[in-house]
């Protein structure tokens, strides 16, 4: 849509930005394994206490806190898978995971939509879920998502998970990752992943669904968020493992302190999903944030994430695991500062080698925006070209063609600018390029404008591939039942 | 006199707990009553760092620790506190939690740091608590208020089962409960009754001010 299909869309190889020295990864990783042998976590959650006193952990008196020994981290790290593959409905969209590949994902999750035409911020519907899904599906460089990326207010509270899931499936062939809620719907939001996939081998075999696990710093496991882990990797269905600390708040304020926090508690979600079932797939994640001490609001689009985004990169690669972080913007409107703010979270981590950048968390005040999303499609399109590269062949360098045209000629009028132009130059298609008379003339719109009219159009337009019809059934009947069970 | 009340002050102002304890060791020794010190040194000190955070002239992590130091000096005036029969002073008691289902208590905790800073007397119940455990905390601490945090959408309909429940007991008009979070809004706080609604946690301390009636 803004490049077209210009690049590869299983992802690009990254290239390289790396705060942290090898000397320095060690000491995240011994120091990690020190927080875990002494300090220990507390976890809320019985079955997996279970499992890790039965592994060899200490479990104290109360039955909560678990130091866990290095042996065991260092086998767990062994055990997880160093690549592999996050399916889409359509093979077009599968993602190799740990390939060194470049992929984005829009976060979503959010409370609110900007309404593109009454232009107010309201709360989501179904019909929201749906819309941006078939959206998103329309974005050439955002390669996957989390459902849902709005929260409905109008589908029953208790089974938002399974509508979100249904709508997902249904309105995109990309990759879906799901936010749960509650215990009871982790089977259920599995369920519908298994009916679209057609059996539960199949959807092992192309995880079309994964889950995010997030453990909750600093150094906790609570109920839910463990039984995500544990019911996804019992089914050997890929997680990514989010630690969320915000600095200072719930770890050291300090850029290697809020790692070491985050590499120890992502670590123990390790080391339970693979305990569980030796082998699960995992991403190696965090949706951590920073805090401006002077409102007490936790931010996400600031250099610091950045940084402490590559030196995340930089940590799973250390272990041999896939990455992925959150970039995000968190001024309240689509302006100069959010794109700056994007681009200073997400680009170190992009050169640091990330698998799997994510938008939006939680960005523009808890704020979705079509107009936003159109915006990142471009920046990401152009991060995309960098990642891409120069390619230096006889071809590209043009020399016979220099040597044909001389001192003084020209090139517009030449066979190889034809040919190469399209391929090596990236049009962002929503940015203005033209002579301000020409832009003027146009209707002289800013790039909030042009975007919303655009994804206006997108929404007019884009129609997603279609499920066969009886598996569109089963999964609406499967919706019926849960919501009629819950 | 005055030179002690300053080094109370000053120990606020640095957010060092130790200084705040041997100041409040020499109020003792100079035979100054501690509400005296509390008043002309402690919350003195509170307030100077309380106006320079509105002016964004400090961080909130300076008035965290302004509040840790005012609490160690109170540790050390306690005793004459209860010999004197009386007690400590605060603007008012608040019972705080994050509601059932939901453990983001990040803003939470920020709203009770500022309520601290603020003079407030804060009861923090935790995280994923249960509509009734709020109630009963408010009724055994004498609370005026209830503040209850959701950053969930599926979560904030919580809120409301609070003031469902303080109705059912025949306590709503007992305590103000005030509500916040992300999804939560104005709006949201007017559909379930709420008494307010904090954007932030420097509104949050403004709207229990004016609930309680706190000029400054």
């Amino acid at each position: 849509m803004v490049v077209g299909r210009g690049f590869d869309t299983s992802g690009l190889k990254g290239r390289f930005y790396e705060p942290l020295t090898k000397e320095e990864l060690y000491k995240v990783h011994v120091a990690s394994l020190k927080v875990l042998e002494n300090t220990g976590v507390k976890v809320y959650a019985p079955e997996a206490v279970d499992i890790l006193k039965k592994a060899g952990c200490d479990v104290d008196a109360k039955r909560d806190t678990v130091r866990i020994p290095q042996y065991l981290v260092k086998e767990s790290i062994m055990k997880s898978p160093n690549a592999f593959t996050l399916c889409g409905r359509s093979k077009e969209w599968d993602l190799p995971m740990g390939s060194g590949k470049f992929h984005a994902c829009w976060a979503g999750g959010v409370p609110y939509i900007h309404d593109l035409d009454s232009g107010e911020r309201r709360e989501g519907t179904k019909k929201d879920i749906v819309d941006t899904t078939r959206f998103i599906d329309a974005m050439d460089n955002i390669h996957f998502f989390m459902a849902p990326v709005v929260v409905p207010t109008d589908v029953p509270e208790k089974t938002i998970e399974v509508h979100a899931a249904e709508a997902a499936l249904s309105n995109t062939s990309k990759h879906v990752t799901t936010e749960i809620w509650s215990k009871e719907r982790i089977r259920d939001v599995i369920r519908i992943g298994e009916i679209v996939a057609g059996g539960e081998e199949e959807l092992r075999k192309r995880p079309l669904i994964s889950a995010l696990s997030q453990p909750v710093s600093p150094l906790q496991h609570n109920e839910l968020q463990t039984a995500i882990l544990l019911e996804f990797a019992r089914k050997g269905l890929p997680i990514t493992i989010r630690a969320h600390p915000i600095s200072g708040l719930s770890s050291p304020v300090t850029i290697a302190g809020e790692l070491l926090m985050v590499n120890a508690e992502n670590l123990s979600s390790l080391v339970i999903a693979q305990l569980t079932n030796p082998g699960t797939p995992v991403i190696y994640g965090m949706s951590a944030s920073v805090a401006d001490m002077r409102i007490a609001m936790n931010l996400s689009g600031t250099v610091e994430i950045g940084l402490l985004g590559a030196a995340l990169v930089q940590m799973a690669k250390y272990y041999g695991l896939p990455s992925s972080y959150s970039a995000g913007i968190d001024s309240p409107v689509p302006d100069a500062q959010a794109s700056t703010e994007l681009i200073v979270s997400a680009m170190p981590g992009v050169f640091a080698g990330i698998d799997d950048l994510w938008l939006c968390a939680n960005d523009l005040k808890y704020t979705f925006w079509y107009e936003q999303m159109l915006i990142d499609d471009n920046i990401m399109a152009i991060i995309q070209r960098l990642l891409k590269g120069v390619e230096v062949s006889d071809e590209t360098l043009g020399l016979g063609l220099i040597d044909e045209v001389g001192p003084g000629g020209g090139f517009l009028n030449k066979r190889h600018t034809m040919l190469y132009y399209p391929k090596e130059h990236v049009i962002p298609r929503l940015f203005a390029r033209a002579a301000w008379s020409d832009w003027e003339k146009a209707g002289g719109r800013d790039i909030l404008r042009r975007a919303n009219e655009k994804a206006r159009e997108i929404l007019k337009t884009h129609q997603p591939q279609a499920l066969e019809r009886d598996i569109q059934d089963q999964m609406t009947q499967a919706v019926k039942e849960v919501d009629k069970r819950a | 006199m005055e030179d002690i009340f300053r080094q109370l002050i000053e120990a606020v102002q640095a957010g060092d707990p130790d200084l705040a304890s041997s100041a409040a060791k020499k109020t003792l020794a100079a035979g100054v009553s501690p509400d005296e010190a509390i008043e002309q040194g402690l919350a003195k000190g509170v307030r100077i760092v309380g106006d320079k955070f509105e002016k964004g002239e400090a961080f909130i992590t300076d008035l965290a620790m302004a509040a840790e130091a005012m609490k160690s000096a109170l540790k050390i005036l306690q005793p004459e506190l209860e010999r004197q029969k009386s007690k400590s002073k605060t603007l008012g008691t608040i019972v705080l939690g994050t509601v059932e289902g939901d453990i983001h208590d990040i803003g939470k905790n920020l709203v009770g740091t500022m309520l601290t800073a603020s003079g407030f007397d804060v009861i923090d119940l935790g995280s994923d608590i249960a509509a009734n455990k709020f109630v009963d905390a408010a009724r055994k601490e004498g609370a005026q208020v209830i503040g209850a945090s959701a950053l969930l959408t599926t979560t904030r309909s919580k809120q409301k089962e609070i003031i469902d429940a303080l109705q059912r007991l025949g306590l709503r008009g007992e305590f103000r409960v005030i509500v916040g979070g992300a999804p939560v809004s104005q709006h949201w706080a007017g559909t379930i009754g709420a008494d307010g609604y904090g954007a932030s946690a420097v509104e949050a301390v403004r709207v229990v001010k004016a609930m309680l009636k706190v000029n400054e």
